[in-house]
C-alpha cells in the first residue's frame, strides 16, 4: 500500500526558505535553469533538487510507520523533528512501495526504512544532507542524482525539420514521440487505404511500409499505381519510414533501426494529374473489402467553376448546397466502410482483423469557408489545419462539423519551412500545407493506436472515441470558426489505458470435484479476471496484474458485440480436490486496467468425480433439404474437466463442432445431404475417463418447390402516374416453409413504350404506370433450393374512361390492335372504309388481356371505320391508315 | 372519388399470344366508281349508255355518251347523304357536258364529299375535279376520254392524290346502245403509296322502247376490276309521257368492290329541260338508306 505523507505547512516552508538565503546566499542566475548549489557555493546541475533518499534506522520507521493519519508523525520533541521542521520537508515517502505478498521479503531485506523526501528546492542538497546526516536515527543520506533521459529521436536525415511530429520548435506537434518510446511505432496489421493520388510504391522511405499487392488505379482501372506528389506526401506523414537514417519520420511507420514495421498502406488512386476516377466512392469502399480499417482522404468537391481560386457568391452557395446534402453514393460508401471494415460478410470481426469497423478521415478543406462537403458527413473525421503556432491555418474550413485538427502549415510561402515536411515522388521530399497535410496526421494516430490496442473486440467506436477524446483544447479549438481539438498521441493513449469499467458486485460460486464456477452479469468491461486461492490473505492483497503463483487465476475477454446483458461464467480449473478456497473476479478495460475486485467468497471443492453430460437438442428430428442447420448441444463436465467428444454419424455432412466460446452445435448442410434417414453418436470421455454415450436419429425430407396458390391477377391502371403494389407472398408459397426470393425476369412492353416502372422489394413489386399500353411482367419464385416456379401476368394502362384501347391509337401503319373490356367476352369487331366497302368482321373471345391484333400493312391508305361490340354495347371509331 | 387502379380477376393465368388477323388488301379511291347522279343510282349505277340520261356528269361516268346527247348542253348539280347508319357523309356534284359541234363534246365534273367524323379535330374530306373529250363518227359510234384529279384529305397532314382516267367508245343502234372501255385507269401520285384503285374493264348495254305515253328502258353494266373484283348492275324505268320516271335496280358484286351489292330505286322528272331526280338505296347494311337527289338543265 503506497502512503504518502504530507508535513509542513507551506507557510512555514516558506519561512525556511528565506532562513537558508541568510545562511548561505547563493549566486542565482534567474536566466539560468534550475539546478543545486554545491557546497562551494554554486548549484550541482546533475543533482535534482529538493529531492533525497534516507535510509532510517528502525526505531524511526516504527515511528513513522505508527502514525495512522495525515500530517506531522514527528514533533518538535523527537530527534528528527526540529531538523525536518527547518529543512521545511514537505513530503516523504517509501522509496520501495508496499509490496503486498512480497512485502515479508521486502522488510526482511531492510528496504521498507528506505525514504524519499521532498524538501525545499531552495535549500541546497549538501546542507539538507549535512543536517540530517547528524541526526540519530538517520543511517543514510543519499542526493537524487538526475538521470539521463534516452528520449528517442529517430535518425531521420530531416527529423529537425518535423515540428508537427517533434515538437523541437511548436507546442502544437502531435505529441507522437512519447507514444513511440512507451507503446508502439507502428504495426503492419494495420492497413491505411490511401484513397488519394497514388503512392510512389517504390519510395526510398515508404517502400517498406507499402503492401505488396492490392493496390488499385481507379482512374485507369487496373492495378497500377501512378505516382503522384499529394497522394505520396500524406502517405509519408501517415508511415514514412522512421528511424532509417533518411528523409523524414511517419507518424506510424515503424521503427527500421530495431526492425518492426510501421502500419501497412494500400493506395486506392483516385486522381492522376486533372484525370480522376469516375467513383471515388469505389475506392472509399474498397477499402474495406482488402482489409483497411482506416481510410485516409485528403480530397474534396471542386465548386471553383471558372478556376480563379476563390469562391464567388454562386459557387459558395453550390458549396454550401453539397455541405447541406451529402450524395448518397458518397455517404453509402462511407456508411459501408465503417460498418464492414474488419469484418466478414456476417458482420463478424474477422480473426486477424485487428478491429471491428473502419473509421474515415478527410481533411476539412481549403476554401476558408464554413462548409465542408464532403467530409463534413457526420460519421466521417473531420480534420481541420493548424499553423505550427497553433493558430487555425488561413485557408482552413471550419465549423462545429470539424471534429479535430492537427498541423498542416499556413500559406506564407516566405517561410515554408513552416509547413509539413513529407515524401514527394522521385524519391524526393517536399513542404506542403493544407487540410489535405493535416488529416494524416490523425489517420497515422489513428493507425497507432489500432496498432497497440487493436485485437478482438476493439472497435471502431472506442478509436474515434479515443482520438477525440484524448485531443487537446487550443485556442483554435473555440471561437468564431473553430476546428476542434488537437489530435494528441500521447493523450488518446492515455484515453485507453485509463478506461476503466465498472466492477462486479455481485456474483454466484458454485464448487464442483476440482473447480469453482463463478457466475454474473457483464458490467460490459472488456474483460474479466477471475481469482481463488485457498489463503484469504493471499487473496486480498493480489495485484491483479501481477497476481503471483499461488493465485489461480482464468480471463474472460469480451469478444465482438455489446456483451452488457449477457451472463459471464468463468470457470477455475484445476484446483485441489475437497480444498476450501477463496474467490474473486476483476473486471478491466482496454490496457488491461483493473477496477476493484469483487467481494471475496468461498466453495469448496468435493473429490467425486461426475460423468460428462450430453442433452441431444430436442429440435433435432426431422430436416427440410434446404436447412442449414446447427443447433446448440449441451455437452460438459459437471466437473469442468476437459473432455474428449468423439461424433460419429451415418451422414458425412452431419458434423459436432465447437465454437470461439466452448459451445457444441450440432451442424447439418442439408442443402448437400443425400435424403433419408440418418443416426449419429456422441461420447463425450473426461479426463479421469468417466464416458457418456448418446445416440440419436434425424432425417432429411427431400425438397419441394414453391407452388402458386392464388394466380397473379391481370391489372388496369386507370390513368398514368397511377400505383399498385403486389405482394407476391401472398400468392406463391413453400410447402418446406422456406423463404422465397422473388425476381422479375422480364417485363415486355407489348403495346407502348416504358409503360411501367418496377420496383421490387422483398416480395413486394411496386407499379407505376409511366405510359398507356400493355405489359406482361414475368414473376419467377425461387427457393433456397433453386427450385422455381414463374407465371405471367399483364398490367394495362388506359384512361379510366375507356372501355376499349387501341394500339396505337387511330392512326396506324401496320396494325391495330384492340383492346377490348376487362373480362374476355363474345366481341365482334367490323373494319369498313368510309366508303362503305367491308374490310374486315371478325367474332371470337377477346378482353383487354387477350386482344386481337390486325395486320394492316396491305390496307390501302384512307379513312375506316372500326366498330367493336361487346357485351350489348358498341364502339365506333375513325381509323387513319396512311 | 377517383379510382387509380382496378385489379381484374384473370380466368386464366396463363398469358397467350395476341390473336392475329390480316385485313385484305383493298382499293383506294372506291368513291372514284360513285355515281353522282340519282338517275343513275336509282339504277344501281346501270345505264350510263341510256340516252335519256343527261351527259351532264359524263367526266364521273361514260363520256363517249356526250357526242350522242340530245341538244347543245346540259348542267347539273347532285346532293346525296351516304351511309347513314354508318359513314354518315354527304357529297355535292357539279357537271356539265357542251357539245360545240355536231361530233366533238366536253365536259366538266366537280364532286366534294364531307362530312365524316374529325379525327383529332381534322375534318377528312374528298375530293374530285375532271374533264371529259369526246368524238362522234357518224351517228353510231363515238368514244370519249375522261381525266381526273382526286384527292382524299385524311389528316391535317396526310392526303393521297390519284390521277386516273376513262377511255370509252359507244355504237347506238335504234333503241340499243352498247359501250365498252376501261375505268379509272391510273395510280396515286404518291411513289410510296402502292395502293391500287378500283380499275376495270366496263360494258354497258341498254335498250330503250317508247310505245305511246311510255317508255322502258333497261341496262345492264358490268365492270371486271382489276384487282379481281367485279359488279353487274341490271335496271329498269319506266317513264310516262317523258315526264315522270320510276326506276328500280340492283348491283351485285364482289364483297371488296367498290359499290357493294345493294337494290336502289327512284323517281325523276322532267318539263322543257329541266330534271329532278331522287334515288335510295337499300338491301345494303353498309351504304343501306343512302339516297341522292338532283337538279339538271339541258338546252
Amino acid at each position: 500500500m503506497k502512503k504518502l505523507f504530507l508535513l509542513l505547512p507551506l507557510a512555514l516552508a516558506l519561512s525556511c526558505v528565506k532562513e537558508v538565503d541568510e545562511q548561505a546566499p547563493a549566486v542565482k542566475d534567474e536566466g539560468d535553469q534550475p539546478g543545486m548549489i554545491t557546497s562551494a557555493g554554486s548549484y550541482d546541475q546533475t543533482l535534482v533538487p529538493g529531492k533525497a533518499k534516507i535510509l532510517f534506522s528502525d526505531e524511526i520507521v516504527a515511528e513513522i510507520e505508527s502514525y495512522d493519519g495525515e500530517g506531522i508523525p514527528v514533533t518538535k520533541s523527537s530527534p528528527l523533528g526540529s531538523v525536518l521542521t527547518d529543512l521545511g520537508i514537505v513530503s516523504m515517502e517509501r522509496l520501495f512501495p508496499y509490496a503486498g505478498e512480497f512485502e515479508p521479503r521486502t522488510r526482511r531485506d531492510g528496504l521498507h526504512k528506505w525514504y524519499l523526501v521532498t524538501f525545499d528546492e531552495d535549500i541546497p542538497v549538501t546542507k539538507a544532507g549535512d543536517d540530517l546526516s547528524s541526526i540519530e536515527g538517520v543511517e543514510v543520506f543519499e542526493p537524487v542524482r538526475k538521470i539521463v533521459t534516452n528520449s528517442f529521436r529517430p535518425n531521420d536525415s530531416y527529423w529537425s525539420y518535423m515540428w508537427n511530429l517533434s515538437g523541437i520548435t511548436s507546442d502544437y506537434s502531435i505529441d507522437v514521440v512519447p507514444v513511440w518510446e512507451k507503446y508502439t511505432m507502428g504495426d503492419p496489421k494495420v492497413i491505411v487505404a490511401v484513397v488519394d493520388g497514388g503512392i510512389q510504391l517504390d519510395h526510398p522511405d515508404l517502400a517498406w511500409n507499402c503492401l505488396s499487392s492490392g493496390h488499385y488505379n481507379y482512374v485507369s482501372n487496373n492495378d497500377i499505381i501512378e505516382a503522384d506528389d499529394h497522394g505520396t506526401h500524406v502517405s509519408g506523414t501517415v508511415a514514412a519510414v522512421t528511424n532509417n537514417g533518411k528523409g523524414i519520420a511517419g507518424v506510424a511507420g515503424g521503427n527500421y533501426g530495431a526492425g518492426s514495421r510501421g502500419v501497412s498502406l494500400l493506395s486506392l488512386q483516385v486522381f492522376k494529374g486533372n484525370s480522376q476516377a469516375n467513383s471515388f466512392e469505389a475506392a472509399i469502399k474498397a477499402g474495406a473489402d482488402k482489409g483497411a480499417v482506416i481510410s485516409q482522404n485528403s480530397w474534396g468537391y471542386n465548386f471553383d467553376r471558372n478556376g480563379d481560386g476563390n469562391l464567388d457568391a454562386s459557387e459558395l452557395a453550390d458549396l454550401k448546397s453539397a455541405h447541406n446534402n451529402p450524395r448518397s453514393a458518397f455517404t453509402a460508401a462511407v456508411d459501408y466502410f465503417i460498418k464492414n471494415a474488419g469484418c466478414d460478410n456476417d458482420g463478424v470481426q474477422l480473426p486477424n482483423s485487428p478491429m471491428k469497423g473502419g473509421v474515415v478521415i478527410f481533411s476539412a478543406g481549403n476554401e476558408n469557408c464554413p462548409y465542408g462537403p464532403p467530409g463534413n458527413y457526420e460519421p466521417c473525421i473531420s480534420v481541420g489545419a493548424i499553423a505550427k503556432d497553433g493558430s487555425r491555418s488561413d485557408f482552413s474550413n471550419y465549423g462545429d462539423w470539424v471534429d479535430i485538427c492537427a498541423p498542416g502549415g499556413d500559406d506564407d510561402e516566405s517561410s515554408y519551412t513552416n509547413w509539413i515536411l513529407s515524401s514527394v515522388k522521385g524519391g524526393e521530399y517536399a513542404f506542403m500545407s493544407g487540410t489535405s497535410q493535416a488529416a494524416p496526421h490523425v489517420s497515422g494516430v489513428a493507425a497507432l493506436l489500432v496498432s497497440y490496442f487493436g485485437g478482438p473486440g476493439f472497435t471502431a467506436d472506442k478509436l474515434k472515441e479515443a482520438l477525440l477524446g484524448g485531443a487537446r483544447q487550443i485556442g483554435a479549438s473555440t471561437g468564431a470558426k473553430p476546428i476542434g481539438p488537437l489530435v494528441d498521441a500521447d493523450k488518446s493513449f492515455f484515453y485507453l489505458l485509463t478506461d476503466k469499467p465498472d466492477p462486479v458486485t455481485d456474483y454466484t460460486v458454485t464448487a464442483s470435484r476440482n473447480s469453482i464456477i463463478l457466475k454474473f452479469r457483464s458490467t460490459g468491461a472488456f474483460g474479466y479476471m477471475a481469482a481463488a486461492s485457498s489463503s484469504r490473505s493471499a487473496l486480498e492483497q493480489m495485484d491483479p496484474r501481477d497476481p503471483g503463483s499461488d493465485i489461480i487465476t482464468a480471463d474472460y475477454e469480451i469478444v465482438g458485440e455489446d456483451f452488457s446483458e449477457e451472463e459471464i461464467v468463468i470457470p477455475l480449473k484445476r484446483l485441489e480436490l475437497s480444498t476450501e478456497y477463496f474467490v474473486t473476479v476483476y473486471s478491466y478495460g482496454y490496457g488491461r486496467t483493473f477496477v476493484d475486485p469483487a467481494p471475496i467468497k468461498s466453495a469448496t471443492t468435493s473429490g467425486e468425480n461426475k460423468a460428462p453430460v450430453i442433452n441431444i437438442n430436442p429440435e433435432i428430428g426431422e430436416f427440410k433439404q434446404y436447412m442449414n442447420v446447427s443447433l446448440p448441444m449441451e455437452i460438459y463436465d459437471p466437473d469442468y474437466d476437459e473432455l474428449e467428444v468423439l461424433f460419429t454419424s451415418t451422414n458425412p455432412q452431419a458434423k459436432l463442432e465447437q465454437n470461439s466460446r466452448g459451445e457444441w452445435y450440432f451442424n447439418l448442410n442439408c442443402q448437400r445431404s443425400s435424403t433419408g434417414s440418418f443416426t449419429a453418436k456422441i461420447t463425450a470421455t473426461d479426463e479421469l475417463g468417466a464416458r457418456t454415450e448418446k445416440e440419436f436419429g434425424f432425417k432429411v425430407v427431400k425438397n419441394n418447390p414453391p407452388v402458386l396458390d392464388v394466380p397473379v391477377e391481370n391489372v388496369i391502371l386507370a390513368s398514368v402516374g397511377a400505383k399498385v403494389s403486389i405482394n407476391f407472398a401472398e400468392h406463391f408459397s413453400d410447402v418446406d416453409g422456406e423463404t422465397l426470393s422473388f425476381s422479375i425476369p422480364k417485363v415486355v412492353d407489348e403495346i407502348g413504350e416504358e409503360v411501367l416502372s418496377t420496383t421490387l422489394e422483398g416480395s413486394v413489386l411496386k407499379l407505376e404506370a409511366k405510359a398507356l399500353g400493355l405489359c406482361t411482367i414475368s414473376v419467377k419464385a425461387e427457393d433456397v433450393m433453386k427450385e422455381k416456379v414463374t407465371q405471367d401476368f399483364r398490367v394495362l394502362v388506359r384512361a379510366e374512361s375507356e372501355n376499349v384501347s387501341l394500339d396505337p391509337g387511330t392512326v396506324v401503319t401496320d396494325h391495330l390492335t384492340i383492346l377490348a373490356g376487362i373480362q374476355e367476352q363474345e366481341t365482334e369487331i367490323s373494319l369498313v372504309s368510309n366508303y362503305g366497302v367491308k374490310i374486315l368482321n371478325l367474332k371470337g373471345s377477346y378482353s383487354a388481356f387477350n386482344p386481337v391484333t390486325i395486320d394492316t400493312s396491305t390496307l390501302a391508305r384512307g379513312i375506316y371505320y372500326l366498330t367493336v361490340s361487346f357485351g350489348g354495347n358498341s364502339y365506333k371509331y375513325s381509323i387513319v391508315k396512311r | 372519388m377517383r379510382r387509380l387502379a382496378t385489379i381484374v380477376f384473370a380466368l386464366t393465368v396463363s398469358i397467350a399470344a395476341f390473336a392475329q388477323e390480316v385485313a385484305p388488301a383493298n382499293e383506294a379511291h372506291p368513291f372514284l366508281r360513285w355515281s353522282r347522279d340519282p338517275a343513275l343510282s336509282g339504277l344501281a349505277g346501270a345505264g350510263m349508255t341510256l340516252p335519256g340520261i343527261s351527259p351532264a356528269f359524263a367526266a364521273f361516268s361514260n363520256p363517249a355518251a356526250i357526242p350522242m346527247m340530245e341538244g347543245l348542253g346540259a348542267v347539273k348539280a347532285s346532293y346525296g347523304y351516304y351511309s347513314p347508319s354508318m359513314v354518315g357523309s354527304s357529297n355535292i356534284a357539279v357537271g356539265a357536258a357542251f357539245k360545240p359541234a355536231k361530233r366533238f363534246g366536253l365536259a366538266v365534273g366537280y364532286a366534294h364529299q364531307f362530312g365524316y367524323d374529325k379525327i383529332d379535330g381534322f375534318g377528312p374530306h374528298d375530293f374530285i375535279i375532271g374533264g371529259s373529250l369526246a368524238f362522234g363518227a357518224g351517228d353510231h359510234f363515238s368514244m370519249g376520254a375522261n381525266f381526273r384529279y382526286s384527292r382524299s384529305m385524311l389528316m391535317k397532314n396526310l392526303s393521297v392524290a390519284v390521277f386516273s382516267t376513262d377511255i370509252m367508245a359507244q355504237i347506238r343502234f335504234g333503241g340499243f346502245t352498247g359501250a365498252v372501255g376501261v375505268r379509272s385507269v391510273g395510280k396515286p401520285l404518291d411513289k410510296d403509296d402502292k395502293s391500287k384503285i378500283p380499275s376495270s374493264a366496263a360494258a354497258s348495254f341498254s335498250y330503250h322502247y317508247v310505245t305511246g305515253i311510255h317508255s322502258i328502258d333497261a341496262a345492264l353494266d358490268g365492270d371486271f376490276y382489276f384487282t379481281k373484283n367485279w359488279g353487274v348492275a341490271a335496271g329498269f324505268s319506266y317513264g310516262v309521257k317523258d315526264i315522270a320516271f320510276v326506276r328500280v335496280g340492283y348491283r351485285y358484286a364482289s364483297e371488296r368492290a367498290a359499290v357493294p351489292s345493294h337494290l336502289a330505286v327512284g323517281v325523276g322528272g322532267k318539263y322543257k329541260g329541266m330534271t329532278l331526280d331522287v334515288s335510295y338505296i337499300t338491301l345494303n347494311k353498309i351504304i343501306g338508306n343512302s339516297f341522292q337527289l338532283a337538279f339538271g338543265y339541258s338546252f
